[in-house]
């Protein structure tokens, strides 16, 4: 860790402080901490990719993990003060009244999604198909030619 | 008029020319003083790398003509039909290396891109030993053209004309985001070298651990990268994050808007030849946190924060301290104040008259 403000070395203090407060927030308590996501399914698997067709592969395959609505509870912030109390009541009230009807559109929604993934799963395994048919082709017809003339 | 050029041509060479390009409004500002010291002085692109807008305002290449007691800048950063044409003139060639982004970043997300920066790279050494002179536009660009066995750089740090951020702001921007919302800002192209994959993450421990009243504002065109955007989103998503906004090309109205309504900037980037958002966001008084990389501490200048090997969570933690506590946020303040302050007072023509004074006696 380095850090420089206004071109002063401050690693030993502030970067310590901030270190020790980084510390206590991701042991979580009063506040969440954000997702932990698997490193071989999390979006950051797609930063290294060897090659586009690489890349392509391994969206397809995230795009998977991902194709539906997510239906879960998520934190409502609140304000502090009676006000903020009384939004946040308010807000958790009408996602408890509207959630069956979200759910049922969420379902239709995620079909569609998931049928839409599957034909793409599909296109490409097609395309790879004919791409691999072509490559026999060509390599038949390229060993009939008779040998090229040294120049 | 000063008369100082009759009859003699200062030109440009570019391989594009856009709006609200850094390199773009430094070539304006370039002819316009060479203009103004007597000499004829055009800018000329590759037209299909031209906005649209700005086709009059440059010259096609094919148009170039020049004569041996001329000078010829060529901005470079990319190979294009740009270099053969300057490599060609009878004029007195000046390469200005604007830096070039190292290919293995675009690897997998544009290889076709990432073939054109490797031959860019690999066609560094042998272009500048064509030029008569070799300019760069930061200390950490003349390291990188010794590095390939090139002396004798001079170095004429990139011009930053505040009066692009003057505008009004667009207002349809301001409305967008009022709200009580901290709001963080990145200015930039979405491309792999700028890593804003670390930036996200950093949002997501400052937004769901520290203040969920946030918002973090990505502005810059995804077009370079389109890959590398959909990690990006995608990214977001994972962490759900929906006050990650990525708002695309801006123009000079909107940025002048994005700057007004941020609270803090924040540049992750890993490779950069200048980085020019880092004296707007100074300009607009913002405090500026980039990381220790590439040419960004020569810019910096001592100004602002600058870090090295935080996890994001620290990231976060210290984003959350300069927007909280008023003795680090006056430190920073004040000596982006004063950088802006050497910047006011840089002699721009005199510098130029010192670094063409054998050309133009």
């Amino acid at each position: 860790m380095k850090i420089l403000v206004a071109n002063k070395d401050r690693t030993d203090d502030l970067g310590a402080d901030i270190q020790k407060s980084a510390q206590v927030r991701m042991r979580g308590g009063e506040r969440e901490v954000p997702a932990q996501i698997a490193p071989d399914i999390s979006a950051l698997s797609l930063a290294r990719p060897k090659s586009e067709a690489d890349y392509l592969n391994n969206l397809i395959r995230l795009i998977r993990y991902r194709d539906a609505v997510d239906t879960h509870d998520f934190a409502i912030p609140r304000q502090p003060g009676m006000s903020g109390l009384i939004l946040s009541r308010l807000k958790s009230f009408l996602w408890k009244l509207l959630r069956y009807q979200h759910n049922r559109i969420a379902f239709r929604q995620n079909l569609i999604n998931g049928l839409c993934t599957s034909a793409l799963e599909f296109e490409i395994a097609c395309r790879r198909k004919a791409v691999a048919d072509l490559d026999q082709r060509l390599q038949r017809l390229e060993s009939r030619l008779p040998p090229e003339k040294p120049s | 008029m000063n008369t100082d050029g009759a009859g003699r041509a200062i030109h440009q060479i570019m391989a594009g020319y856009a709006d609200g390009d850094a390199i773009s409004n430094e070539a304006v500002w370039l002819r316009d003083i060479f203009r103004s010291w007597g000499y004829t002085s055009d800018i000329y692109a590759d037209l299909a790398h031209v906005s649209p807008n700005l086709r009059t305002a440059c010259r096609s290449l094919s148009d170039y003509a020049a004569k041996s007691d001329d000078i010829c800048f060529h901005h470079y950063g990319i190979t294009s039909p740009a270099t053969e044409v300057f490599l060609a003139s009878p004029a007195w060639k000046i390469m200005v290396y604007q830096n070039i982004t190292p290919a293995a970043y675009f690897t997998g997300f544009d290889d076709g891109l990432a073939t054109q920066l490797r031959e860019a790279r690999a066609g560094l050494r042998e272009i500048a030993q064509q030029a008569d002179e070799v300019w760069a536009a930061s200390p950490f660009n003349a390291a990188e053209l010794q590095a390939v066995g090139i002396d004798n750089i001079k170095v004429f740090p990139l011009l930053f004309p505040p009066a692009t951020l003057e505008r009004t702001p667009e207002p349809l921007i301001m409305k967008k985001f009022t709200g009580a919302l901290k709001s963080i800002l990145f200015v930039g192209r979405i491309v792999p070298n700028k890593r804003i994959e670390d930036l996200i993450l950093a949002f997501g421990w400052y937004n769901i651990a520290i203040n969920p009243y946030s918002r973090l504002i990505l502005v810059g065109s995804h077009r370079s990268a389109p890959r590398y955007y959909t990690m990006l989103r995608m990214l977001a998503g994972d962490l759900d994050l929906p006050n990650v906004c990525f708002e695309g090309f801006a123009s000079p109205a909107g940025l002048a808007a994005y700057y007004r309504i941020a609270d803090l900037y924040v540049c992750p980037s890993v490779h950069e030849g200048y980085c020019l958002p880092l004296l707007e966001a100074m300009y607009m008084n913002l405090p500026v946190i980039a990381r220790r990389a590439g040419a960004m501490p020569d810019t910096m200048d001592g100004a602002g924060i600058l870090y090295d090997d935080l996890q994001p969570v620290e990231l976060a933690e210290l984003m959350h301290r300069v927007m909280v506590n008023p003795a680090l946020r006056n430190d920073v303040m004040r000596s982006q104040d004063e950088r802006m302050q050497r910047l006011r007072e840089r002699p721009v023509e005199a510098e130029l008259k010192a670094l063409l004074a054998d050309r133009l006696s």
